[in-house]
């Protein structure tokens, strides 16, 4: 046998005897008798493999010749399906493999989720899952219009939504909704407040009336622009305050940072075990399912089988990995402490003065204890600190009352 | 070998042998003799292959001979070939 279609087609080895084995060549290549490895044993005696197809009419060829035909061995595939014919849980477990994966690919066994950046895949999950989408649904039972409206209108963060089905994968793919800017009413009564303490430098009253000027002072809630506008002809009115007022503000901000830390030290000891999860059960391949000392870093993975894009059968094989530690004790230089105070202090200024804001002076004093670092920020800056407020009715109605 | 009638033909024309119908062709290449237009095989054995021919009998004479390949009208003999005979 040389070649695969030989194998598949399967070939037997004949033994011709008789007084004239060459005849029996002939005989066979007249009716169409494909040989090969045609060997002469003795004077009297070829061996040849023919295909098994053929070993029928085998017969025929030798009795014309006067020779005697004998299939010595048989081979390829068709001798192994006869050979498995009788054992039929050789056959039984293909089909039902098979059957399984036929009917697993009616299912959803795999959710993928793209497209999302504010949304988490849980809340996406969740509402899927209020939908009738989850893991082990018959997706043939929905369609991707009807799991878009009910998703579409349980979370308003998304505008658009589509599910794809590959197999037994569900490919989620969702756009979010772009956050409706905030329109300014001009009908609404806002105040402008300072939202900080501090000395003014420049006051831009945009809309509304400016109740303080350059070079006043002013403490943190005080109206810096009012909504109420007195007019020559309209009288009072009251309209949505604007406008930005810089004034020079000071801070004084504090941190503490504890010098001695603990840090884990792994020893090197790493202990692995396996379970399998069928759908929701779960079968573990280990005796106690309690964590294996408190000491130590728990590392779960699990993959899903199948073969990718094609189709995921609802079996996942999880690995949980423990890794020992051990708690040092580690405590920071004073390089150290200060590079981090500085760092926290720096970023804590930057989110009180906002965006246009800008440090003009800054002053850091550390404190080194046994314990503790402790850190003191003192900074000058610059800053908007207009900040709007809403007036309340009674605010409203004092303010007509004057 | 002498021939009569038409079939010496090409051969009083001049013309290559080829051109008539059932004429055999020998073709030794390096191990493997090929005879086409054969009139069946007479001996087979591994030292000597014997092939009929219209024109009489070609005898291959060599070791470990093999029949390679076998149809109607040709024949492939393989091995190590001493020589090749017309009977």
């Amino acid at each position: 046998m040389s070649n695969l279609p030989d194998y598949i087609r399967g070939s037997g080895c004949i033994e011709a005897k008789g007084a004239e084995p060459a005849r029996f060549l002939e005989e066979c290549t007249e009716a169409g008798l494909e040989f090969w490895d045609c060997v002469p044993i003795d004077d009297f005696t070829l061996r040849l493999n023919i295909r098994l197809a053929d070993a029928g009419r085998i017969d025929r060829a030798a009795t014309k010749s006067n020779c005697e035909a004998t299939l010595i061995s048989m081979s390829g595939t068709p001798v192994y399906m006869k050979r498995l014919r009788r054992r039929f849980i050789l056959w039984i477990l293909p089909l039902l493999f098979g059957a399984t994966l036929v009917l697993s690919s009616f299912f959803i066994w795999r959710i993928e989720i793209h497209g999302n950046e504010t949304v988490t895949e849980t809340e996406i999950l969740n509402v899927l899952d209020e939908c009738g989408v989850g893991l082990g649904s018959f997706w043939p039972n929905f369609t991707s219009d009807s799991v878009r409206n009910q998703v579409l209108s349980r979370l308003p963060e998304l505008k658009w939504l589509s599910v794809s089905v590959f197999g037994s994968r569900a490919y989620i793919e969702v756009r979010e909704a772009t956050e409706i800017p905030k329109i300014f009413d001009e009908g609404e009564n806002y105040q402008i407040v300072a939202s900080q303490g501090g000395l003014i430098e420049q006051v831009r009253a945009l809309r509304g009336t400016a109740v303080f000027s350059q070079g006043q002072t002013v403490s943190k809630g005080e109206v810096l622009i009012d909504s109420k506008v007195v007019s020559p002809h309209a009288g009072i009115s009251f309209e949505h305050a604007k406008g930005v007022v810089l004034a020079r503000t000071w801070y004084e901000l504090t941190a503490a940072l504890p010098i001695n830390y603990s840090v884990k030290d792994y020893s090197g000891g790493t202990r692995t075990r396996f379970a399998l999860k069928i759908g929701d059960s779960r079968i573990n391949f280990y005796r106690s399912s309690r964590i294996l000392g408190n000491m130590c870093d728990n590392i779960v993975t699990e993959k899903k089988l199948g073969i990718r894009d094609l189709f995921t059968l609802p079996v996942s094989l999880i690995t949980e990995r423990f890794r020992d530690y051990e708690l040092i004790e580690a405590s920071f230089s004073e390089l150290e402490a200060r590079q981090l105070l500085t760092e926290r202090l720096r970023a804590e200024l930057l989110r009180a003065i906002g965006d246009g804001g800008e440090i003009l002076d800054s002053e850091l004093t550390i404190t080194f204890s046994s314990e503790a670092a402790v850190a003191t920020l003192r900074a000058e800056c610059r800053q908007d600190i207009a900040e709007e407020r809403l007036v309340s009715v009674a605010g409203l109605d004092m303010a007509q009352g004057n | 070998m002498k021939r009569h009638g038409w079939q010496s033909l090409p051969y009083r024309l001049e013309l290559p042998g080829e051109l008539m119908p059932g004429e055999p062709r020998i073709t030794v290449t390096g191990g493997e003799v090929c005879i086409e237009n054969h009139a069946g095989l007479k001996t087979y054995l591994s030292d000597c292959v014997e092939v009929k021919s219209r024109d009489g009998l070609i005898r291959i004479k060599g070791d470990g001979l093999k029949l390679a390949a076998m149809t109607r009208s040709d024949i492939v003999v393989r091995g190590f070939v001493i020589c090749v005979e017309r009977l």
